[in-house]
């Protein structure tokens, strides 16, 4: 396999945009992530969603940007996978680039919650989990099985809430950019018990985007971007064992899984790893996917509470504020955290850098645990 | 799970063990729960309100009758009801 490099990455705002289409989000991505670099002909495309179907009607959405873009002779591929879709559209961009089947890919995540049609929100969430229940009531029995009657886990979902949504005060792309206080968070209301508003993220629209080119193209034919310095790793994927309803709680075991490949094949543990950006689209996520990275479930939990996982920790947890803060583009929300830790490891993050960063790892789940996704990001001085 | 041969019968069709417990947003409170058949389901949690903690391990027998879905709408589904014989509480504690 050949080594990959990222030479772009591009992040839209993410928020409520009703006036903007999916359309343009993903250009607009991809466009950050291009940079002045002109795309060859022949760049794949990958383009991750869980929900567009469902808001345009239509089927394929990679065609449509690859003709938007001008690449006549790209292979053009829509990827599923619910909320992980984007990350799982980065593993195959990965496998192209790195297999010899092309020198240039693109990875794209896209959704576009406001275009969703209100009645039919219920339903394409439910899709998102297979399970005949809501996301919410799904995450609520998850939180309530891991919390049982212990007050340190209860109080870890505050501790987390808090954290991301401090830490998202400075991501300029954030849709939450003010910390919660006390008194919001205790106020805020149920989502499913134990969870409230607070431990949820909002669904928003937003695109991600990451270039992926062979480091021999990188080297000698590449516009020098900023973010060139960062290579692959590791991307890897993993199904649930589970079938049926335990498929949709299996998020630390699916995890486990995808964990253990990706330290095989980046040849790194978790101690070497310097940030992380994991799935919190619920904060009961965050400490189930620092279980399955290898924290152990107590120990994610004790080093919430103890200030480990802070921004100025040695081992800091979605210091861009993670989808609590960012919030949840759905099927771009694994791939916006990839953009996050490759931002971190080339040292472009700016306020939010984490101090000698070297090497970030992105994990993402769908269905609840159904897939789960990471990448890990080096970089690399040559 | 056992087939269900009137949707209008109210019918004891499994017993299980409720490992997780929440209130949906419309006020619900539905189980997670571990049939003796092994099975895991969700499913509306019939006990009067307020439900608290203590229904983590109590066991539960499954009946099949009208209930509110999670969008309030009356349907027939699922409904976990506690056994009064048999529940032990918690014993999920720290």
């Amino acid at each position: 396999m050949r080594e990959v490099r990222i030479a772009g990455v591009g992040l839209t705002p993410h928020g409520h945009f009703p006036e903007v289409s999916w359309l343009m989000l993903a250009k607009s991505a991809v466009g950050d992530a291009q940079q002045s670099s002109t795309l060859p002909d022949d760049c794949q495309i990958y383009l991750g969603s869980a929900l567009l179907p469902l808001v345009s009607g239509e089927q394929f959405f990679a065609a449509t940007l690859a003709a938007e873009l001008g690449l006549r002779s790209a292979q053009a591929v829509d990827v599923g996978g619910g909320e992980a879709a984007g990350m799982i559209a980065l593993r195959q961009a990965w496998l192209d680039v790195a297999s010899g089947a092309c020198d240039c890919a693109l990875a794209v995540g896209v959704d576009h919650w406001s275009s969703l049609h209100a009645e039919i929100r219920s339903a394409a969430l439910a899709s998102l989990i297979s399970v005949d229940a809501s996301r919410d009531v799904v995450a609520g029995l998850t939180a309530s099985e891991f919390v049982g009657q212990c007050d340190d886990r209860r109080q870890a979902l505050d501790t987390i809430a808090r954290k991301n949504r401090s830490n998202a005060v400075h991501n300029a792309k954030a849709f939450h950019r003010t910390s919660l206080d006390p008194g919001t968070l205790d106020s805020a209301p149920g989502v499913a018990a134990p969870l409230t508003t607070a431990h949820a993220a909002d669904l928003v629209d937003g695109a991600a985007a990451v270039l992926l080119v062979a480091d021999s193209v990188a080297q000698s034919d590449w516009p020098v971007q900023t973010v060139q310095t960062v290579r692959i790793g590791a991307v890897t994927t993993a199904c649930s064992e589970q079938q049926g309803v335990r498929r949709a709680f299996s998020a630390a075991g699916t995890t486990r899984k995808a964990t253990e490949l990706a330290y095989a094949q980046a040849d790194c543990r978790l101690d070497s790893i310097d940030v992380f950006e994991v799935y919190d689209a619920y904060a009961i996520y965050e400490l189930l996917s620092l279980a399955g990275l290898g924290w152990g479930e107590t120990h994610a939990v004790d080093a919430t509470l103890s200030g480990a996982t802070d921004f100025e920790s040695a081992s800091p947890v979605n210091p861009s504020g993670g989808l609590l803060g960012l919030g949840h583009a759905l099927g771009a929300g694994g791939l916006a955290q990839v953009v996050s830790v490759a931002e971190q490891v080339a040292g472009q993050a700016g306020v939010m850098q984490v101090q000698d960063c070297r090497r970030g790892l992105a994990q993402t789940i769908g269905g609840g645990g159904a897939v789960a996704a990471i990448a890990i990001l080096e970089r690399c001085d040559g | 799970m056992a087939e269900i041969r009137t949707p209008t019968s109210t019918q004891v069709l499994v017993s299980g063990v409720v490992r997780a417990w929440t209130r949906d947003p419309h006020g619900v409170a539905a189980a997670l729960v571990e049939c003796d058949d092994g099975e895991l389901g969700i499913y509306p949690l019939d006990v009067p309100a307020p439900v608290d903690d203590s229904v983590f391990q109590t066991r539960v027998l499954l009946e099949f009758r009208r209930v509110r879905d999670s969008r309030g709408e009356l349907t027939y589904g699922w409904v976990a009801r506690l056994h009064q014989d048999q529940g032990s509480g918690p014993v999920n504690s720290c």
